[in-house]
This record gives structure tokens, C-alpha cells and sequence, in this order.
């Protein structure tokens, strides 16, 4: 195994690293206006809905790319047409474009080349991409993606108010099981994309109604 | 166009009326079947016409004449139910610039799994250029402990339209069954000359994330979705938009709702606490196809 590897991993996970995570809250926003996040027990309800839902969602598209890599076009199509809420279609292309941008300046064995401009270049298979290019051990990358998701949306909610910085670092504790477990279930292939939270998927949809917003997503 | 011979219709509505198919017989050790339906709709004269309507039972079709220029077809399943091994396949093939309604008369049950097994239903069909396909059965209600798979494909040539409505409620709710089902996986897809622009899989599973789950179905009692693309469902869509942009002013919470634009059409999805008041709400979603259709979707049953 190679060493720098893990450090590799770290960098990914590093809250530096410019990969423009913090503009979205996973829904948390647009349900909490909408009175959905009254207490911490919903808090908890929702944020095992956001792993759910990406580990259902994108998840699959991580591996088959990782996997495949002369897939990516595919998997970004296919990404494309399962993220029918355009909230967030628009937050996983605002943040795969970046990923992609901030992984071909810092990483040599990342070609720019790797991301065509004219595909829409959505975060799960660009990740996939990038993970590959960088030999990356794919279980690992995507338990990250998800650790990564997660604890944007914990910093959302440290944000919103709705939790304080020290009980979101306990309940982003708390959720390390649930979470290797939804990275255990999910599925490997692009037919394997499915959602699970359609009220959570539903009340993002209502984002861009939100009268004052903090968050992109 | 071309000129078309008005074919005999078919016998529909009497299952066994259509030589069995290879796929018809008792699945596996279970007490469902397999049913295989066939429809073809063509512009006739400027009438749609349905010129096959073959089914195997369970799965029955009934095209009754009605007013306006569309074909209707009425799909139901002998029992108004779906039980464990049952799988219904149905292939429909909406001929250029004919007018498809495909519906239900009453919702579709799904009765309890056996041993792991459930019901399967699948649709493929293909709508040609400048033809219109609207699918709006009732509501599917899944039983405690029931297994039920969905596919559906849309192969959409040139400038189709299609308007497609799935849902699901929760159950007999006025027996308290909420969300007791074991799984209920549906999966829409459509294409626009090959290129895929809709892939979307709703799974609910008890043993993986409940529906009840607070952020699955949460308090609401039905789920429902309504694609729609093509230029017949532009006044759909700019209908649906307003809608739901009054909508997040009302404070009543019985009701949420989000759409969302794509450069081929528009996705609404609406939950509900109850499924008349859902459908009241889905029923003026579709109003705007009476001037295609020549009457409301559901203004009267067969």
C-alpha cells in the first residue's frame, strides 16, 4: 500500500480543500422553514435521511465509475436524469465542476482532460473519476463522500441554529455506524440509483421558493 | 399522413378472449400469473383509434368509445388487485400523432407477499412523433407485508409528449394501516430518441429505510409525481408552476409540493395526508388536457 494514499484521503476530506461543500445544506434548509426540524429527534431523522438518500443516490454512481472509468459519460448522464429535483441537480453540478476544477490543479495524476466541459459534470461520477485517477481505494473514498455530505449538512445546521457546534460533532459521531452501513448496502451499478427520502427530496425542491436563503441546497 | 384503414377492434374485456401467450401460467410455486397485454393507438381520420388491445388474464383492457378525440384504455386486473407472483406486462405502441389515455377504474391493490415473493407490473411504450400519451391510473395501495415492483419505459420519438402520473398511498388507512408494507420499488424512465433524460426509482423498503420514516413518507399518506414533457404538456406545466408558487404561501401543511424545470418538460411531486384531498389536487393539475382530450381524465368512469 502506498502511504500517501491515506494522506491523499485526508486532503479530500479537509474542509481547505476548495470543493465548495459549505453553499449546500442537503435540504436541511428548506425543511427546517418549511417547520419539518422542530427538535433535535427530527435533526437525527433527517440526517439519516441525507445518508440514506446519498448512499442510495450516489453511491452507486461512485463505484461504477471508480470501477469503470470509460464509463464516466454514463454515469454522469445517468446522474443527470435520476436528480430530477433542480435544486439538487444544481447543487451536484455546482460542486462536481468545482471538485473537478480543484482536483486537476492539485493533483499531477488528475488530467484536466479528464472532465469534457460540454458533459454536465455532476459531483458523484466526477468524484468517482478523480478517486480512480488518484488510485484511491474506492470503499473508503465513498465512505468519505458520505462523512463528507454529512458533515456539510451538520454545518448547515450549525448555521441555521438549529443544533450547537459541540452536539453536531456528537451526533456526526453518533452516525459513523449508520453510515458504514448505508456504504455497505449500496449498490455498485448505474440501474442500482434510487432515492428513499421523497420528503426530504420533495421540500429541497422548495428551496428556491425560501424567502430569505443562506444555502444554495 | 398517410391514409389508414380503420382495422376491426378487437374483442377486449374477456380474459381468455386472446390466445394464451407463452408467458401466460402459473408462476413458480405461487398463486399469481403472468399476464401479457398488448395496445397499438393510431390517428385514424384524425381520430385515435385503438386498433390491438390484446391482454392475457389476470390483466384486462377495455377501450370504450368515448367522446373527443382520444383512445381510452382502461386497465384493471381481474379481483381489483395484484397478489403475490403476479406479473403484468404491458406493451403499448402510440402510432405519430394519435392521442393515448391509458387509466384505471379503481385503485390497484397489492395484496401480501408469500414467502418473499411479490408483484411485478411493467409498461413499455413507445410514443411516436407528434402523439401523446397520458397515463393517470388511480392511486396503487400496497397491503401490510406487501412486495411490489414497477417498471415502466417511455421511449419518446421527435416531438411526443407524454403525461405520466404515479402514486402510491399508504394502505388501508382507515384501518390504521399506514406504511406497512415490506417494499415497494417503482422505477420511471423515459427517452427522447434514445437519449435518457428521466431515470427515476422511488424504493421503500421496511427491512433498509421505512417508508413511515420521517423524511420517507413522514406524516403524509400518499406520494405522487407527475412528469410532464413534450409541447401537449407545456399548459400543464406552466399550470403546475403556479400552483405550487401559491402553494408556499398557505400555511396549510397538508399539502407540499415541488416542481421542478428541465430543458425537456417538468417534474411535480405532491404529498398528502389525505388521498381524496391529493386527488382533487392532481385532478386540476390535469385539467389542462380536456382541450386534447376532449374531457377531463377523470371526469367519468367506463
Amino acid at each position: 500500500m502506498n502511504p500517501a494514499h491515506d494522506w491523499t484521503l485526508w486532503q479530500l476530506a479537509d474542509s481547505a480543500f476548495p470543493a465548495g461543500g459549505f453553499a449546500h445544506s442537503g435540504g436541511l434548509e428548506a425543511a427546517w422553514k418549511a417547520g419539518f426540524l422542530p427538535d433535535e429527534d427530527a435533526l437525527h431523522a433527517a440526517l439519516h435521511a441525507v445518508l440514506a438518500q446519498t448512499a442510495a443516490g450516489a453511491l452507486p454512481l461512485i463505484h461504477a465509475v471508480a470501477n469503470e472509468p470509460e464509463g464516466f459519460a454514463d454515469a454522469d448522464a445517468r446522474a443527470h436524469a435520476s436528480l430530477l429535483n433542480h435544486v439538487a441537480n444544481r447543487a451536484s453540478r455546482a460542486q462536481g465542476r468545482a471538485l473537478a476544477a480543484a482536483a486537476g490543479r492539485i493533483f499531477p495524476a488528475v488530467d484536466a482532460d479528464l472532465f469534457d466541459p460540454d458533459l454536465e459534470l455532476h459531483h458523484a461520477p466526477v468524484y468517482g473519476r478523480a478517486i480512480a485517477a488518484l488510485d484511491l481505494d474506492p470503499d473508503a473514498a465513498a465512505c468519505l463522500f458520505l462523512f463528507n455530505t454529512l458533515r456539510g449538512a451538520l454545518s448547515a445546521a450549525v448555521r441555521l441554529g438549529i443544533t450547537g457546534p459541540l452536539r453536531a460533532q456528537t451526533l456526526l459521531h453518533e452516525l459513523a455506524q449508520p453510515a458504514q452501513e448505508a456504504a455497505d448496502h449500496a449498490g455498485r451499478s448505474l440501474d442500482d440509483v434510487y432515492q428513499c427520502a421523497p420528503l426530504l427530496e420533495l421540500l429541497q425542491g422548495q428551496q428556491d421558493q425560501l424567502y430569505s436563503r443562506l444555502f444554495q441546497s | 399522413m398517410g391514409r389508414c384503414v380503420v382495422m376491426e377492434e378487437p374483442r377486449v374485456g374477456q380474459p381468455g378472449s386472446v390466445p394464451a401467450r407463452d408467458e401466460t401460467g402459473v408462476a413458480d410455486g405461487a398463486s399469481g400469473t403472468s399476464a401479457a397485454g398488448h395496445l397499438e393507438v393510431r390517428c385514424v381520420s384524425g381520430r385515435s383509434v385503438t386498433t390491438r388491445s390484446q391482454a392475457t388474464a389476470p390483466l384486462k383492457l377495455l377501450t370504450p368509445r368515448r367522446r373527443g378525440g382520444a383512445a381510452w384504455i382502461y386497465l384493471s386486473t381481474f379481483g381489483g388487485g395484484l397478489v403475490a407472483g403476479d406479473r403484468v406486462q404491458l406493451y403499448a405502441d402510440i402510432h405519430p400523432d394519435s392521442v393515448a389515455v391509458l387509466t384505471t377504474q379503481a385503485a390497484t391493490k397489492v395484496f401480501h407477499q408469500q414467502e418473499g415473493m411479490g408483484a411485478q407490473q411493467s409498461l413499455h411504450a413507445t410514443v411516436a412523433q407528434g402523439a401523446t400519451l397520458v397515463v393517470a391510473p388511480d392511486p396503487l395501495t400496497c397491503f401490510a407485508d406487501a412486495v411490489y415492483e414497477q417498471r415502466q419505459t417511455f421511449d419518446l420519438v421527435g416531438d411526443a409528449s407524454l403525461v405520466l402520473l404515479d402514486w402510491v398511498t399508504c394502505g388501508r388507512a382507515a384501518r390504521g394501516e399506514r406504511w406497512t408494507f415490506d417494499r415497494y420499488d417503482s422505477r420511471n424512465r423515459i427517452r427522447r430518441d434514445g437519449k435518457e433524460i428521466v431515470f427515476d426509482r422511488l424504493r421503500l423498503d421496511a427491512a433498509l429505510h421505512p417508508p413511515a420514516d420521517a423524511f420517507a413518507a413522514g406524516p403524509f399518506d400518499v406520494l405522487a409525481t407527475l412528469y410532464l414533457v413534450g409541447p401537449a404538456a407545456e399548459e400543464g406545466i406552466a399550470e403546475a408552476e403556479a400552483w405550487v408558487a401559491d402553494l408556499q404561501g398557505d400555511d396549510d401543511l397538508r399539502v407540499q409540493a415541488s416542481f421542478s424545470r428541465h430543458d425537456w418538460g417538468a417534474v411535480l411531486r405532491v404529498m398528502g395526508v389525505r388521498t381524496q384531498r391529493v386527488s382533487t389536487v392532481l385532478k386540476k393539475r390535469l385539467n389542462f388536457l380536456e382541450s386534447t382530450l376532449g374531457m377531463g381524465v377523470w371526469s367519468r368512469r367506463a
